[in-house]
């Protein structure tokens, strides 16, 4: 498997640099400036999730799946991988967003949780339809499933707004705590049913 | 197990397309040439037999390490040669990272260059060094010298007659080019439509067709059961047979030259019975 992960990394890291110059410009902003740091992690989160679905288009560019799956346990590590690679991403946007609340002097943990949480959720849903209609058809999915995501905080920020006043992370109590956990439980179902996708899949 | 490949009744329908009833053996120490127009099932079998796809009814036996060559280079044009070298031991068990330098060095590889940079021969090159850095049992090509220029093809047939020559280990290699595989195979199958027509060694296979040229006369005095294909024109007739001695006997003044694999693959699929 590891070889398979160490393949993931070295396509992720083709974009790696463009991705990191941004987020670095917004990070310093929310250092130095009034920027909100939580929009730094917002754009990392958004460029890994963009990031993680380009690995399927250079696997359909050069029918990497195909090869893969006649080598030994290729069709297994693949996949593990692959969800290796989704987990640890979500750790650098947890670990990512405590950094910049320690440099700006703020307590970041429960927005840290909250993104950490939204990444995996959001690799819980994707990778399983990227396995099954492979990446040109899935980006379609993954426009609904941001679109969907960007809906429900825009219409839950702005109930926030309206029954919290000031503060609306508040409001929302032990649930930020919980998006971590609950999406890396997500994230090892939605593992479960990519391994037998890749298991039946006819390549 | 006496067969780097066994496979009995092998199936795969799918619906438009049937992969019929294939039993299939190739010998170890020995390379099978499967030979067969487009859409004739080739890359299916391959894929049958390596478990990409799975079959529809029957059984396959193969060589547990098996190295495989697809048609196009798999990895990813923007990695370099280099990145391939270090993610590759991961993926295979018993990988030589010397073996594969090794390689490398023979075929004139630059490690430093993306995949992308590389001349189709250099990508196919680079493919069959990790296929056979595994030090696999089986290697299994699928079209992998179509596309090659004479120079480079002719360097690959070297290092596949290497590799089989220690009697342990066997090649499958899927070819449009038949010269490649008379030169290089112990062993041919011609697939026709999903079903495997011709079978055997290479060298009785040619012993035993016969092209030959003759009248409409000679044409019709044919036994039907040697003959595979033909083809008539306003000038004479050619006939492909499949037992040249038997043909002397039914025409002797016919003139009859041995044939080759083309026009094995020629007669079946085009010329009428």
């Amino acid at each position: 498997m590891l070889g398979f992960l160490k393949r993931d990394l070295s396509l992720q890291m083709v974009n790696a640099k463009f991705y990191l110059c941004f987020v670095l410009a917004f990070a310093g902003l929310a250092v130095f400036t009034d920027f909100a740091a939580s929009f730094a992690s917002l754009y990392l989160v958004i460029f890994s999730g963009t990031s993680i679905m380009s690995i399927f288009s250079y696997d359909e560019a050069n029918h990497w799946e195909t090869y893969a799956a006649a080598a030994p346990n290729g069709r297994r590590a693949m996949v593990d991988a692959r969800y290796l690679l989704a987990a640890g991403i979500g750790v650098v946007v947890f670990l990512f967003q405590l950094v910049l609340g320690i440099l700006d002097k703020s307590n970041q943990l429960e927005t840290a949780l909250l993104y950490a949480g939204a990444f995996l959720l959001y690799a819980a849903v994707i990778l399983p339809i990227a396995y099954r209609f492979g990446g040109t058809k899935s980006r379609i999915v993954m426009i609904v499933v941001v679109a969907a995501f960007s809906a429900l905080i825009a219409i839950g920020a702005t109930s926030l707004q309206v029954f919290a006043d000031g503060d609306p992370l508040a409001i929302l109590g032990v649930l930020p705590l919980l998006a971590l956990p609950l999406g890396a439980a997500a994230l090892l179902i939605s593992h479960r049913i990519s391994r037998h996708i890749m298991a039946v899949k006819e390549l | 197990m006496e067969y780097a490949i066994q496979t009995k009744g092998l199936t795969k329908d799918y619906g438009s397309f049937v992969l019929e009833n294939i039993d299939l053996t190739l010998p170890k120490g020995t390379i099978l040439g499967l030979i067969g127009e487009n859409g004739a099932g080739k890359s299916t079998l391959i894929k049958c037999l390596l478990g990409i796809i799975h079959p529809t009814a029957g059984t396959v036996e193969i060589e547990d390490t098996v190295g495989y060559v697809p048609d196009e280079c798999p990895f990813s044009d923007v990695l370099k040669v280099s990145q391939v070298a270090a993610f590759l031991p991961g993926v295979y068990p018993g990988w030589d990272s010397q073996l594969f330098d090794s390689y490398l060095q023979k075929f004139d590889l630059p490690v430093d260059k993306k995949v992308k940079e590389l001349s189709r021969g250099m990508k196919m090159k680079l493919t069959i060094a990790a296929a056979l850095a595994h030090r696999p049992r089986l290697l299994v090509l699928d079209e992998a010298t179509s596309g090659l220029d004479p120079v480079v093809r002719d360097e690959i047939l070297d290092v596949f007659l290497d590799f089989v020559s220690d009697e342990e280990r066997a090649i499958l290699i899927s070819s449009h080019i038949t010269s490649d595989l008379e030169k290089l195979c112990d062993y041919v199958a011609y697939l026709h439509k999903g079903r495997l027509t011709v079978q055997g060694p290479k060298d009785e296979l040619l012993a035993q067709y016969g092209k030959v040229s003759c009248t409409r006369d000679q044409l019709s005095a044919i036994p039907h059961d040697i003959l595979v294909g033909k083809r008539e024109g306003s000038f004479g007739c050619q006939a492909l047979v499949s037992d040249r001695a038997v043909l002397k006997r039914a025409l002797p003044d016919a003139a009859v030259e041995p044939a080759t694999l083309e026009d094995i693959m020629i007669y079946t699929t085009k010329g009428e019975r």
